[in-house]
């Protein structure tokens, strides 16, 4: 009992921890940055204004009928809009909501087509944790200062003096929290991918010819995906490597010198996904990315690099 | 992992991030894809060797037989496949008009065309011969003509 209590203290303790808010601000930036991308990128028109086959996704029920092609083009362009300003931190109460839902309705099409598709799941996860991060979110790293002192000079007021000391840097639990749940979203994510493999399949997902079938399966398996299925012990291999990814994931939330090998080791497996399967998970490992890397740390590494006066000393994360 | 003072957390902060999180895991336990909630069963299950899908040919006027593209119709090769699995529970009149507006699709991409031909086909996996898939094994299904569509005997 005792064990459990503390058990439950320490992750409390954890979750809720005080962070950098420029790194809840970078997480911001990256986040909205790559759903702007790929509301850019991924073609909603195929599934537009379907009917026959629609077979709706639980809130896509709302709709009578899946939204027509203009519809889909409006909301692709409302969204992208939207995540840029929230990017940059603009009526981020606002503008980040409106960003989640036109990606929403969007994923929510994809998904009604007979078809799962979960590579834009996590970075919807993540954003979610964002939007209840509230105003959080949006305390460093905006454009708001610069827009403003712009908007002041259109409108002929004096310019104020620009304050010349350096701002502290804020920390705290409001901050850190966001991030520490995304981390664990993310964990819980691979980890729940390789408990579905152990529960269905069991250890067969790697000794049998699962993933052979797999890559031979395709309507046209690609020299990546010939090679690899052409080698049965090489099939082997990367099954186990997949399944043990997967499965120790979590680890990286308690050994943080883990995330030096697992996170790159998950961005290979998705790149090595797309380049025999063709599927496409860059949202999935790119939100990966977004949400462990110490961002201001890194800012701080590049400043260095490019002028070598001392700077103040970034907090670990 | 280091502490740190939970004070400014917001009040909902602890609640939000535990049904949350709960939510993630109980849609995967229960196998429930409530998007973006997802239940991350894709690859889950065994694959086994034995494949089977559809392919169509059309026979034009002239008599040329052409492969009648199924992945390019407007709901794709996934949407014929939807189609033709609830196909012969479908009554009579649904089966003869889904084969009037395949007719039609492919008189007009294709040119004129009088039937169009369905076939379940069937291949192994680990039949290979060389470097590729052995031939498939194509059994006729259905066969849409202008009076309807016929099952194949």
């Amino acid at each position: 009992m005792r064990l459990a209590e503390d058990l439950v203290r320490h992750t409390d303790h954890w979750v809720l921890t005080a962070m950098d808010a420029r790194r809840l601000a970078a997480v911001r930036i990256g986040l909205c940055c790559l759903l702007a991308l790929r509301l850019a990128l991924v073609d909603y028109e195929p599934v537009a204004g379907r009917t026959p086959v629609f077979q709706p996704h639980f809130y896509m029920q709302l709709f009578e009928r899946m939204p027509s092609p203009d519809t889909a083009t409006a909301l692709k362009v409302c969204g992208i809009v939207a995540a840029l300003a929230a990017a940059a931190g603009l009526a981020l109460r606002a503008t980040l909501p409106m960003a989640f839902v036109c990606a929403l309705i969007l994923n929510g099409m994809r998904n009604s087509d007979g078809r799962v598709i979960v590579g834009d799941a996590l970075l919807m996860l993540c954003l979610l944790l964002l939007i209840a991060s509230a105003s959080a979110a949006g305390e460093a790293w905006t454009v708001r200062g610069p827009v403003r002192r712009v908007l002041r000079r259109i409108g002929g007021a004096p310019p104020r003096m620009r304050a010349t000391a350096i701002r502290p840097v804020r920390r705290g639990a409001r901050y850190g929290w966001p991030i520490r749940a995304a981390m664990i979203a993310v964990a819980l994510v691979y980890f729940l991918a390789g408990f579905q493999k152990w529960r269905y399949s069991g250890l067969p997902w790697v000794t049998s010819d699962n993933l052979r079938w797999i890559l031979y399966g395709q309507a046209h398996p690609d020299d990546v995906a010939l090679f690899i299925a052409n080698r049965p012990l090489l099939s082997h291999f990367f099954a186990a490597g997949a399944l043990g990814l997967e499965t120790c994931f979590p680890l990286v939330l308690f050994i943080s010198r883990l995330r030096w090998l697992f996170i790159p080791a998950a961005a290979a497996m998705h790149i090595g996904i797309w380049l025999a399967l063709g599927l496409d998970y860059s949202a999935q490992w790119l939100t990966m990315v977004i949400v462990f890397v110490n961002w201001p740390v890194v800012v701080a590494w590049f400043r260095r690099r490019i002028s070598p006066a001392p700077t103040l000393r970034e907090a670990p994360g | 992992m280091n502490g740190g003072d939970a004070r400014d957390a917001p009040r909902y902060a602890r609640p939000f991030a535990l049904v949350f999180l709960a939510a993630l895991v109980v849609c995967a336990l229960g196998g429930w894809n409530l998007w973006p909630f997802s239940s991350w069963e894709l690859f889950s299950r065994l694959r086994t060797d034995r494949q089977t899908g559809w392919e169509a040919l059309s026979v034009t006027d002239s008599g040329q037989v052409r492969a009648y593209p199924l992945a390019t119709l407007p709901d794709g090769y996934r949407g014929f496949a939807a189609t033709l699995a609830r196909f012969p529970a479908d009554s009579v009149a649904s089966r003869d008009a889904t084969c009037t507006d395949w007719l039609h699709d492919a008189s007009r991409r294709l040119g004129p065309v009088w039937l169009v031909r369905i076939y379940r086909v069937e291949w192994v996996l680990s039949d290979r011969r060389g470097g590729h898939a052995a031939p498939r094994h194509l059994a006729l299904a259905w066969t849409c003509k202008a009076n309807g569509a016929h099952a194949a005997s």
